[in-house]
């Protein structure tokens, strides 16, 4: 799981390979109010990565 | 008294002292004939002495014949292996005996034959612990053995003139009766095994072979010959290997269970983790619902996830179970398309910890076999598990992965086979012909029974079990079932083809 706080609410970026738990990490995540992006494997969540979006992992 | 010189029956005539006073030409014969040395003429004259022929005792039965006045048949004598058998007639005018004299040599014989094979056969027949009856062609008794009492209930008195009907009434028998009836007729011979029931209540098992004997001219069956033999203990000790078996069975299924139970465990903690998240989410959203409404549609749909995911979870147990279950053996008709999908995620984890990817490759409509599910599965997770130990083992670098393939097909003898292919290192002959014997393995935890055992199950359901090396370079394991309609056949020993 990756987070990157951006301006106004938190991002985090959630991979998981079981859908199950993505989709429900997913929404614990929103029930507090913090802005969810899921991947279900690591290389897509690479591919998402642009220079304009850094993100620490 | 004269005789008649043409009688072929030697002829004698004595006075009361037994001397010889005249014989017939049959006679003469008789005595030259076997007495032939020149120097047995002796004092009466020319004439060897005919007392030689008569029995030892001549003299008393000459004397009594005449004082009682009454002849004395069937005095035997014996003289250089010849038996004869005298008659005596009393003359009492001429104060003579007239000895007339049967050769009785071949008759005795076969009469001491007779009865040392009479008491051979009694000998045989009293002691053998085979029931050995005969039987008129309706099947009433017409003779049994002393074993009838042992094997039955019945002395063989009881026996005679009964029909098997009043005997055995459970009517049990009845359907063994007719197909052994036709077959008797048909072929002379029938061996049936059935369940009869001794006189005391107690069921035994009976092996009964029975031969028919046929009228010369007609060929009609007129008498059967049967030999019952008591197989009871070798029935129970059948039935007692193969509970043994199923037992086997159950313990090699709690052993992949226990291999299996990390994979389990993190099969069964996805589902849960999943149900604790939707749950907490939904209870957070419940709480804000009065300030953001749509809110509560969200507490809605973490509801349905989270039964979703429990009736997963429910369902891995269910899966558990059923593999474990104890028991009987039970045959069903099985889809085996959705056994192999069964399997495919019984060992999914373990597959995926291992980075092999199991690959299922169905025909569309899936082939059926009647089989035991448990079993069947117990074979296929056993294969599938080995395949992806084999690809483990020739895996060169850790990260890279790899596969194996579960197909299932019907080839074009209309025999249904499930192979199972992997990547592995392979085998030679020698090693695939190993590879099935009983605690052999290569494995240094294992016990070496994964594959004797699958291959006796698969023969248990008709079919065969075999190993051949993969295009792939590593090996095919085929399960091959016979067409549907050759499964019913049950095939004999004598019949069935040689395999080897």
């Amino acid at each position: 799981m990756t987070d990157q706080p951006t301006a106004q609410t938190t991002l985090v970026y959630v991979v998981d390979d079981d859908a199950g738990m993505l989709e429900s990490t997913q929404w614990l995540l929103e029930s507090v109010g913090l802005a969810v992006e899921a991947y279900s494997d690591g290389r897509k969540f690479l591919d998402s990565m642009t220079a304009q979006r850094l993100r620490c992992a | 008294m004269g005789f008649a010189a043409t009688d072929p029956q030697p002829l004698l005539i004595v006075d009361h002292k037994s001397r010889t006073l005249s014989m017939n030409p049959a006679m003469k014969n008789l005595v030259e004939a076997v007495d032939e040395s020149p120097n047995a003429a002796d004092h009466s004259g020319a004439m060897v002495d005919p007392r030689r022929f008569l029995p030892v005792n001549v003299e008393e039965l000459v004397r009594a014949c005449l004082n009682q006045q009454r002849p004395v048949d069937n005095a035997e004598a014996r003289y250089k292996g010849q038996i004869y058998l005298w008659a005596l007639v009393p003359d009492v005018a001429q104060n003579q005996v007239l000895l007339k004299g049967r050769d009785a040599t071949r008759e005795l014989e076969l009469q001491e034959q007779a009865v040392r094979s009479n008491r051979l056969y009694r000998l045989i027949t009293e002691n053998t612990t085979d029931l050995i009856s005969r039987h008129a062609p309706d099947g009433r008794f017409i003779d049994a053995t002393p074993a009838s009492w042992r094997l039955l209930g019945y002395w063989p008195e009881d026996l005679r003139g009964r029909l098997l009907e009043d005997l055995f009434p459970s009517g049990q028998p009845q359907k063994h009766l007719i197909e052994a009836r036709n077959r008797l007729s048909e072929d002379g011979y029938a061996i049936v095994t059935a369940q009869i029931v001794h006189r005391d209540g107690t069921p035994r098992w009976f092996e009964i072979a029975s031969r028919a004997i046929r009228e010369t001219y007609t060929g009609a069956v007129v008498e059967v010959i049967s030999v019952s033999r008591d197989i009871s203990a070798r029935v129970a000790s059948e039935k007692n290997n193969r509970r043994l078996a199923d037992e086997l069975a159950h313990a090699a299924r709690l052993a992949t269970l226990g291999e299996l139970a990390s994979s389990i465990a993190h099969e069964m903690n996805q589902p849960l983790a999943s149900i604790v998240n939707f749950a907490s989410a939904s209870q957070r959203f419940l709480k804000t619902a009065d300030t953001q409404p749509a809110n509560l549609t969200r507490v809605g749909d973490g509801l349905t996830k989270v039964i979703h995911h429990a009736n997963r979870a429910s369902e891995v147990i269910r899966r558990l179970r059923a593999f474990l279950r104890k028991g009987r053996k039970r045959s069903e008709l099985l889809a085996l398309n959705q056994v192999a999908s069964n399997v495919a995620l019984l060992c999914q984890w373990e597959a995926d910890k291992h980075r092999v990817s199991v690959v299922c490759r169905l025909p569309e409509t899936s082939p059926t076999l009647t089989a035991d599910p448990v079993l069947l599965e117990q074979v296929l997770i056993n294969l599938v598990r080995n395949a992806i130990e084999a690809n483990v083992e020739a895996r060169v670098d850790t990260s890279s992965a790899s596969a194996i393939i579960l197909t299932i097909r019907v080839n074009n003898l209309g025999e249904t086979l499930v192979e199972v292919t992997d990547q592995g290192p392979g085998l030679n002959a020698d090693g695939i012909r190993q590879m099935f014997q009983p605690f052999y393995t290569s494995k240094p935890d294992g016990l070496g029974l994964g594959l004797s055992m699958s291959r006796s199950i698969v023969e248990g359901f008709g079919g065969f079990l075999d190993a051949y090396p993969a295009p792939t370079g590593g090996l095919t394991l085929v399960c091959r079932f016979p067409p549907p309609a050759c499964q019913k056949s049950i095939i004999s020993p004598r019949e069935a083809p040689n395999y080897q």
